[in-house]
């Protein structure tokens, strides 16, 4: 079987190349599109749930959903949107049961949980610092990462599928399951949100 | 008050950011940016916020990410050669409670249905019970006979009904096909299912798992 594959080296390869080469049991295309993911995914999976070990848990689970469900993969969709699609499922479950958590842990002591905020600690710096807009300074992207987290849930995935992710708005169109201009209008608010949210910090 | 044409032209912002304005809007915000000192200062401030948020860094997986996702895999696979018509059934995207509770009535009726001590039409009551009952649970009665079966329903020992709210107490024969379920195990619960539990993803339930990729996968394959 290894030895009639004449589709080269897996670095070469395009994703969905990968993935139908992995349909074929070729686990070195597994490894490679885990090589290739694996950051891309765990930076919009943190900046969607806003914890860096539950981000590599969703992001675990996404990869071992592809394994599982290899062979479904039909090579009419963009391997990227459709791995995208699996993680931000994960991600978005894992919110809702942080927030089903939290509201649970809430009201024991009787208090209202702000449906929209999903995060509970911030760390915001102080705002006479005033940093250049430089994201190599850290100061400005620990305020731009508090500010993503403040977004709320619906803003958010846009916004860190388009800006931070640098995604088409056809491919979140496709992720998300909503037409094309409903996730530009988001993104319009979400981006005026974000500058609402950075400006009493920045400049 | 900002004047309209202002809180217009900052409303195209955005779509002049992403390169998706028509040309008509084009036209009006280059004239509008042309002559409002505002709204021009406005957009810098917009352009340079956003363009640094494109440069935050990525972020990295820990040392041992692929090794744990190996090891994951591993195990699922051992679990899926393991795996029997109980594990199977257990994939579907029922809600888990749900999709097991079907499954052991659908053994219960299958057992009375098909054991040779239960002739006639004991079978087809227990399981006639378990449609119009919401039952949660599974018992087995032996010489007892609950109050809403008709007189003479259930004779003697042998005969398995559902009970709305009974205890559970699951039977040894009745998961004799099934290695993800012990003989013990409460009924309803697959203890052992074809996820490892506690493999550091205890955050997501399988049935929420099961029905995020379901809904993801089957709508992808039907585009
Ligand atoms: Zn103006």
């Amino acid at each position: 079987m290894t030895g009639e594959r004449a589709a080269g080296p897996v670095r070469e390869a395009t994703d969905e190349e990968l993935m139908l080469r992995y349909q074929n049991a070729e686990e070195e295309a597994f490894t490679e599109l885990v090589r290739r993911f694996k950051s891309r995914l765990v930076s919009a999976a943190y900046r969607v749930v806003g914890d860096y070990d539950k981000a590599e848990d969703v992001v675990q689970e996404t990869f071992l959903r592809v394994h599982r469900n290899a062979h479904r993969y039909r090579n009419i969709a963009k391997f990227s949107t459709w791995i995208y699609t699996i993680a931000l499922n994960v991600a978005r479950n894992e919110l809702r049961n942080t927030k089903r958590k939290k509201l649970v842990s809430l009201d024991a002591f009787g208090a209202a949980g702000d449906s929209d905020s999903d995060r509970t600690t911030w760390d915001i710096p102080d705002e006479s610092a005033r940093p250049d807009l430089d994201v190599q300074n850290r100061e400005l992207r620990s305020i731009f990462e508090n500010a993503i987290g403040k977004l709320p849930v619906r803003y958010r995935t846009v916004f860190v599928l388009r800006d931070v992710q640098g995604l088409s708005y056809e491919e979140i169109a496709t992720i998300l399951k909503m037409p094309k201009g409903t996730v530009k209008s988001r993104m319009n608010r979400a981006r005026q949100r974000f500058r609402e949210l950075i400006e009493p910090f920045v400049g | 008050m900002e004047p309209k044409e202002c809180r217009h032209a900052k409303d195209l912002f955005s779509d002049r950011l992403d390169g998706e304005l028509e040309s008509a809007e084009a036209a009006f915000l280059e004239g509008h940016l042309g002559g409002c000192g505002d709204c021009r200062a406005e957009w810098e401030s917009f352009e340079k916020i956003f363009l640094a948020v494109r440069e935050l860094p990525e972020i990295d997986v820990s040392g041992s990410f692929e090794t744990r996702l190996a090891a994951r895999i591993r195990l699922e696979e051992k679990g899926r050669r393991r795996g029997s018509w109980w594990t199977d059934l257990a994939r579907l995207p029922l809600p888990m409670p749900l999709g097991a509770a079907a499954i052991v009535l659908f053994a219960v009726f299958a057992f009375n249905r098909y054991s040779g001590e239960n002739p006639g039409n004991e079978g087809s009551i227990a399981a006639g019970e378990s449609h119009t009952a919401p039952a949660t649970d599974v018992a087995r009665v032996e010489n007892t006979r609950p109050s809403f079966l008709p007189d003479g329903a259930v004779r003697g020992a042998g005969n398995v009904v559902a009970l709305r709210y009974g205890p559970p107490r699951p039977r040894a024969d009745l998961h004799a096909n099934s290695r993800s379920h012990r003989p013990g195990d409460p009924v309803g619960v697959p203890l052992e299912g074809p996820y490892p539990r506690g493999y550091g993803f205890d955050g997501l339930q399988d049935d929420t798992r099961e029905a995020a990729i379901s809904g993801t996968v089957d709508t992808f394959q039907a585009r």
